[in-house]
């Protein structure tokens, strides 16, 4: 467990727990991160202008960390650009015929006891160790 | 009387957008804070066979906290800003 941190994984969660309940208090919408961004791209108008607000917030929520601490933002991987975009084609297809990501189902799905969200859920975490399992020790292809 | 503050639109509109920008950057704080914006760290959790890191669970578990935030807002069925909720309608 070396990589273990709890006290800044409770932080960040709380961040987003609370992200997740203003916006269903104040705008009665879900902060499914998939179907903001799929919708941001497929709507119109108000429906698009919203989630494009929302994704700014995203970004701005970067350069305020970055004013505001000092330690970098880490980002490790060892997937070629090759296969981030395989991977993305494959998140963003996945996300969209489960109608949900990992904020939408697992976090405000499962706050509203949806047993589709939960249902989702637990595939997309089964399948996410397999996986890794898959490619990291069987295949072992570095990634 | 009305439990949705009667606006002109701009108004609306503008509460409607604070919200949704104030949320959008509590979620990217969160995200960086958590690491989860890391994919090292969510394959590090998903790792089960080589070095574990449980984090994700942390996560989960700081989120968790705000379930009562959920069950009380849909239990009121009173929203601040908009006048109904867009929920998912599941088949299941």
């Amino acid at each position: 467990m070396e990589n273990f941190t709890p006290v800044s994984a409770l932080i960040g969660g709380a961040f987003i727990g609370l992200s997740a309940a203003i916006m269903l208090a104040g705008n009665g919408r879900i902060a499914g991160i998939s179907g903001i961004l799929g919708g941001a791209i497929s709507s119109r108008g108000d429906e698009r202008r919203w989630r494009i607000l929302f994704l700014a917030g995203l970004l701005i929520a970067t350069l305020l960390y970055q004013f505001a601490s000092s330690s970098p933002i880490t980002i490790e991987t060892q997937a070629s650009p090759e296969l981030l975009v395989i991977a993305g084609l494959l998140v963003g297809f996945g996300t969209r015929l489960g109608s949900g990501c990992t904020s939408g189902h697992g976090i405000c799905g499962i706050a509203r006891f949806s047993k589709r969200s939960f249902a989702a859920t637990v595939t997309f975490m089964l399948f996410g160790f397999i996986t890794v399992y898959v490619t990291r020790h069987l295949l072992e292809l570095g990634v | 009387m009305s439990s949705v503050k009667e606006q002109n639109s701009h108004d609306g509109m503008f509460a409607h957008s604070a919200v949704t920008l104030v949320s959008g950057v509590l979620f990217g704080l969160g995200l960086i804070i958590s690491g989860m914006v890391n994919p090292g760290k969510v394959i590090g959790f998903l790792d089960l066979a080589g070095v574990w890191d449980p984090s994700l669970i942390f996560v989960m578990g700081g989120c968790d906290c705000h379930h009562v935030d959920f069950w009380l807002v849909l239990r009121r069925e009173r929203l601040l800003f908009e006048r109904k909720f867009f929920l998912p309608q599941g088949r299941t």
